[in-house]
């Protein structure tokens, strides 16, 4: 594909990027920058033009050899002339490139970049006036190649797989990876920093980045799983917690100052102690005095009610530590610290003798003995030991290569060479020769292989002879592709049928791959599509983060959030595991409630906390756009939003988002509005007047009309405080409904739409990069394989698996 | 008993080391760091802060700016809250960034906002592919004279937020969700968890020159110096898109082998500073409000006891659409920001937008109250604090709210209202920033040339 910076990206695909020219029009500044280009190829269908249209590519098609010709002959020159001296690899000037071209097929590879040039072209902006200008006849004659280039259809059969960027693991990538690798759930992640998301979704290669704050995660992480695995022989050794003297409490009168705790009169502070085990225990106390008066402050230190000794505290100014040793059984003990000689005289008329004595504790501190008690092996441990060092140096190396090789071939999901193994290895090594267990060795390899790169990134090779294929592309090998499967169904690392299947070589064939989609999908692990492309695509985990105001809906409480987002994933559930058609996404006769959300919906029978399936019908069908959850995170805090629902549906049901808004008009103008009166709807229907607005609303507003009968938490309401709602409208193409059920029914009559939605979508999140012009193929192809077999949920995945996207990557960018 | 007492750095350690997440990461290897952090103050570089504290959705900008200029204008009803430490700070009108406005790219203007804020620079629209604005001025001078505090500099905010997807009209989420970037395509994370921000600043100041924690440093070292070996042969062997995603990864482990190699802490500094009156705290706490003042108390701690000089804070994320509740305050901050000229939603931000500099306020005379050599913290410190936007509304991007604490090493003069000619870039306060930070540039971001009156 293309190496300039950026001047391409299609956010969806658009079946007729030209044809939204009046917003190209709109926008027809000279902009510097290259995502002017961006916004002509990625902007989507105009509302007025929906449905499911795939507008033919205007003018001629095909690649002649003399057009090839051309483009060496007269293009390139062209170009070399009149652009690269500012669109090269040093200048870049609006981050475009124009020098990375060598021959015409790579030209139709970035189609979005050239339709940018195109149009920059025709219109005369370009070259800038101040530079050399070409003749008319070869600006005519360029623009007449580049048209006659972009014209050609994607879909001619050559694979165009485009290239995912190196991306590291998500966060709950890592966590269910580490589950998978050791067998235990420690969810490390949630201390991570949050991962930015594109186009999307935040399993994204190009935002994923890893920061400075980020590495120390991973180290800290790396350090807590190699504990939690590995047990170490031998006694614990000994823990010390320490208590500052401002968190000691007691009945002394006080005056805590920062770290410290001052004890101005007689009395006493004490914090309490976990001892863990029985044996010697060391208590330190680290204090000192404002001395004042004949004698030093006094200070005695007891264990519950037993005194261990009064000391003098000589120090002034910083602490000095005084310890204890002391015998104990285990369980939680008091230890204290009492002040007992205070002596305040300001008006001595000996003036040595006026002064104030205070007892300054800065912190209490225990030492509990080594733990020798015996430590369960745990199973984890076991998984990691496959076999005992012997007492010798020899079997030793042996076995901490054997244990590192099996290891790393897991965490770095491919086979990993003996240099490899010897240099982890070495680690346990050098622990041992340091006079550490080989136990401590083997964490210190585990922290290694949980830093590497190979472990926290999805590393996907270079091209190599015997993987090309035609046009710069090349197969992914065997372990990439079973990466690609099980972060694509599981968010994990693949299980052992994969590894072996790869380590076989048999896992690129059609049978092999529909075989494994099908075992993956009903393995309980592909919850994590439920959870990461379900809870992304249909906004579950917004859920989370929204907050209906209180005093219109006192009813919405953690256990109605819990439930919402339970319905919408059970229902998705269901979907995937009984193959079922992606359409029941748009309309079905079930759905799935427990008592709390079946009162939400008057349903009633409902009985407990537990999920079941449920008939849904009449007024409220089954579907996502009738659950509660949809409906809350598409709304306000204190009221629906008819703009957002409607705004929703284009993009993540239809997929044909409605264009942005003109610059600088605020949304919703209700200053006006609030003077309105009547139902929400009638109020926005009377101020909305602009037409520049109302063209685009028109699209969107009637369906989040349709669905006002749900409140703002998804509850069923005929009438808004007085008024009755009227949730009847037209779509474009004057299509009417009346009520949210009929607009139901309306869109999954838009199946092709949505199926093509539902593609995109999945394909993104299958490959962690936004779609690109020419992904528009292999989507079109998923669509009508899916078509031909019912829109069973299997064929979806099993197809997107087999394209070439997934299964092949674009050879890198030849940089200069 | 109230006089304050002063005790050395090596005891604000001891006071606080609490639990320790990372023991070995900060350990130090006795010795190495003094001289690195030594070098610091005595050399070119100043003793000098710069701090960067937004807040999003813009502000009511006829609440906020003051009508006169100069020394005895009067404080805004937005301002109100800062009375008691009027003499700390300046108000600064007229900056702005023309590359926060959409110069053709369209609507998307909290995510430019944000992205344009320290940087400069105008994002380059994509929701991920070819991610780009540029590197900002915290990270520029991090990157530069960074190496003279344990850490180069500290991230943080308030918002997690888990949105899915493009944040705003085509920009992917990494736009409007950091402010800090430490190259032109790698934002930095930010930490929102107050409990971390404690354990990352105080982390390694007990027991860290014990054999056991030298041992551990020298693992982590070996692990550290394995895994970048392993980066250097990878590195080979990718594309260049895919490189870069690796010197990511490589840059921050040099980070933090800078760390366990330059240590730097406490040790044995002999500077004075008054003891924080901070607990660790136990999480990320359920009420904002809470939240919002414990991290500004991190903030404090960290500038306090010079863990770093360079810090960016997002009280909240670009376009946040979150409710005031305990101001009454029932709809969402993004939604009242569009409030068309409606009355309600206006006073409704006006209350957001009040509660916030309150906050800010306490913050100042927080540090106010530090001292440090003859005076107080702030005369070695450049806090700037406002919005990426000016008036949410209406989306602006020139005439941002802008306030500047502190007299950045006795070269600013305070207690005014400077009005600069309108469109001045705010990259000519960020250039004369640098240079009181001791960083030398001659250009940065679309900056015309450094801003000149801060002087008095």
């Amino acid at each position: 594909m293309r190496t300039g910076k950026g001047t391409k990206l299609p956010t969806a695909l658009s079946d007729s990027s030209l044809a939204s020219a009046p917003f190209a029009a709109r926008s027809s500044r000279p902009p510097q920058r290259p995502s002017r280009f961006v916004r002509t190829a990625a902007l989507v269908p105009l509302l007025a033009t929906w449905g499911p249209s795939r507008a033919e590519p205007p003018g001629p098609a095909g690649q002649t050899p003399e057009h090839v010709q051309v483009y060496q002959s007269r293009i390139r020159p062209f170009l070399s002339t009149y652009c690269v001296r500012c669109h090269n690899g040093e200048i870049e000037r609006g981050g475009l490139r124009l020098d990375v071209y060598p021959d015409a097929g790579k030209v139709a590879a970035d189609h979005a970049t050239w339709d940018g040039v195109l149009k920059k072209l025709k219109a005369g902006k370009m070259p800038p006036a101040n530079q050399k200008q070409p003749d008319p006849a070869q600006r005519t004659d360029a623009v007449r190649w580049i048209e006659a280039e972009l014209a050609r259809d994607p879909c001619d059969g050559r694979p165009r797989p485009g290239r995912v960027t190196l991306r590291r693991l998500n966060r709950a990538e890592y966590d269910n990876t580490v589950r998978d690798l050791f067998g235990v759930d420690l969810a490390l992640a949630e201390d991570f920093p949050v991962d930015d998301s594109g186009y999307g979704f935040d399993n994204v290669g190009d935002v994923l980045s890893v920061s400075p704050l980020l590495m120390e995660r991973y180290l800290a992480a790396a350090e807590r799983v190699a504990r939690e695995v590995i047990v170490t022989p031998g006694p614990l050794p000994p823990t010390v917690k320490r208590v500052p003297g401002v968190r000691m409490a007691g009945g002394a009168e006080t005056e805590g100052e920062s770290g410290e705790h001052r004890i101005t009169v007689n009395g006493e502070i004490g914090a309490r102690f976990d001892f863990p085990l029985e044996g010697e225990y060391t208590i330190r106390v680290s204090a000192y005095g404002e001395q004042a008066g004949l004698e030093l402050p006094k200070m005695t230190v007891a264990l519950d009610s037993k005194e261990l000794a009064t000391v003098e505290v000589k120090a002034e100014n910083a602490g000095e530590i005084h310890t204890f040793k002391v015998r104990s059984g285990p369980g939680k003990h008091r230890i204290s610290t009492r002040y007992i000689n205070n002596y305040v005289d300001m008006n001595h008329k000996d003036p040595k003798l006026r002064g104030d004595r205070n007892l300054i504790i800065e912190y209490v501190e225990l030492e509990s003995p080594p733990d020798a008690r015996p430590r369960p092996i745990t199973d984890a441990h076991r998984r990691v030991m496959i076999c005992s060092p012997g007492p010798d140096a020899a079997s030793r190396r042996d076995c901490a290569r054997r244990i590192v090789a099996a290891l790393a071939r897991r965490a770095f999901r491919r086979p990993v060479g003996a240099e490899e193994v010897e240099r982890l290895a070495g680690l346990v090594d050098a622990v041992v020769a340091e006079g550490g267990s080989f136990e401590e060795g083997l964490r210190l390899a585990i922290e290694a292989v949980l830093v590497s790169p190979s472990f926290l990134f999805l590393i996907e090779s270079g091209p190599s002879p015997e993987r090309m294929e035609a046009d710069g592309a090349y197969r992914l090998t065997d372990h990439e592709l079973a990466c690609r499967l099980s972060y694509f169904l599981w968010s994990s690392m693949p299980d052992e049928e994969l590894f072996k299947l790869a380590e076989a070589g048999r896992l690129g064939q059609d049978a092999e791959l529909d075989r494994q989609v099908a075992r993956m999908l009903k393995d309980p692990r592909s919850r994590a599509l439920v959870e990461n492309f379900a809870g992304q695509w249909l906004g579950l985990r917004k859920l989370d983060e929204v907050s209906p105001d209180p005093k219109r809906f006192p009813e919405f409480d953690e256990a109605l959030r819990k439930a919402m987002g339970e319905e919408s994933r059970r229902f998705f559930e269901y979907v995937l595991r009984n193959d079922r058609s992606v359409m029941e996404f748009l309309l079905a006769d079930y759905t799935f409630v427990n008592e709390r959300l079946a009162r939400h919906y008057g349903m009633e029978n409902v009985k407990g906390a537990g999920f079941r399936k449920v008939q849904a019908g009449g007024r409220r069908p089954g579907g996502v756009l009738a659950q509660a959850s949809v409906l809350t995170v598409t709304s306000d805090p204190t009221r629906t939003s008819p703009v957002k629902r409607g705004k929703w549906v284009l993009e993540q049901i239809l997929g044909t988002p409605p264009p942005p808004p003109p610059e600088s008009v605020p949304p919703l103008e209700e200053g006006r509005a609030a003077e309105l009166k009547g139902t929400l709807r009638q109020r926005m229907e009377q101020h909305q007047t602009r037409p520049d607005c109302k063209s685009c609303h028109s699209a969107m507003d009637p369906i989040g009309f349709g669905l006002e009968n749900y409140d703002a938490i998804g509850r069923w309401r005929d009438r808004e405080g007085e008024f009755e709602i009227d949730s009847s409208g037209t779509l474009p193409g004057d299509e009417s409904f009346n009520g949210p059920g009929e607009l139901q029914r309306l869109l999954l009559a838009k199946r092709d739409l949505f199926r093509r939605c539902l593609v995109g979508k999945m394909l993104t999140y299958a490959l962690g990069r936004g779609l690109e012009y020419a992904d528009r193929c292999s989507v079109e192809a998923v669509c009508d394989k899916m078509k031909a077999s019912g829109d069973r949920f299997s064929v979806l995945i099993a197809e997107i698996v087999k394209s070439p996207p997934f299964r092949l990557r674009a050879t890198p960018e030849t940089s200069p | 008993m109230s006089r304050q007492r002063y005790i050395s750095r090596r005891a604000v350690l001891r006071g606080i080391g609490t639990a320790v997440a990372l023991p070995a990461l900060e350990a130090m290897v006795p010795g190495a760091g003094r001289a690195a952090r030594a070098a610091a103050p005595a050399g070119k570089t100043p003793l000098n802060r710069m701090v960067f504290i937004v807040v999003p959705n813009g502000k009511v900008m006829e609440d906020w700016t003051p009508t006169k200029e100069g020394a005895d204008y009067e404080l805004p009803p937005t301002l109100a809250a800062l009375e008691k430490v009027r003499d700390e700070f300046n108000v600064l009108s007229g900056l702005g960034h023309v590359n926060g406005l959409a110069l053709g790219d369209g609507p998307g203007d909290h995510a430019r906002a944000a992205s344009s804020y320290l940087t400069g620079a105008h994002p380059y629209k994509t929701g991920g592919k070819d991610i780009r604005v540029g590197i900002s001025v915290d990270q520029f001078a991090a990157q530069r004279i960074g190496r003279a505090t344990r850490l180069a500099s500290l991230e943080i905010g308030c918002d997690k937020s888990r949105n899915s997807g493009e944040c705003d009209s085509g920009y992917s989420c990494a736009y409007s969700h950091n402010i800090s970037w430490r190259s032109e395509s790698s934002p930095m994370a930010k930490e929102t968890n107050p409990k971390l921000v404690f354990e990352r600043l105080f982390s390694g100041g007990r027991g860290a020159d014990s054999p056991e924690a030298a041992r551990r440093a020298r693992y982590r070292k070996s692990v550290l110096d394995l895994v970048s070996e392993d980066a250097e042969r990878l590195r080979g062997r990718l594309g260049s898109a895919d490189r870069r995603k690796l010197d990511e990864y490589f840059t921050s482990v040099r980070e933090i082998e800078r760390r366990i190699e330059g240590l730097v802490y406490v040790a044995d500094q002999d500077g004075e500073v008054p003891l924080p009156e901070v607990e660790k705290p136990a999480g990320v706490p359920r009420e904002y409000a809470e939240h919002v003042r414990l991290m500004y108390d991190m903030l404090a701690l960290a500038l306090q006891a010079d863990v770093t000089r360079i810090c960016t804070f997002m009280v909240g994320d670009e376009s946040t659409n979150r409710q005031y509740r305990f101001l009454g305050v029932p709809d969402g901050h993004h939604y009242l920001s569009h409030h068309g000229g409606d009355k309600a939603k206006i006073d409704a931000l006006r209350k957001i937008n009040r509660w916030h500099v309150g906050e800010f306020a306490r913050f100042v005379d927080k540090l106010r109250g530090m001292r440090e050599g003859e005076g107080s913290l702030l005369d070695n410190a450049m806090i700037m604090y406002g919005s990426d936007l000016a008036d949410g509304n209406q989306h602006g991007h020139l005439d941002l709210p802008t306030l500047m604490v502190g007299r950045g090493g006795g070269t600013i003069k305070t207690g005014r209202h400077i009005r600069f000619p309108k469109k001045t870039p705010m990259t000519n306060l960020f250039l004369s920033m640098l240079e009181r930070m001791g960083v030398q540039a001659d250009r940065f971001g679309d900056s015309t040339g450094k801003l000149t009156g801060l002087e008095g």
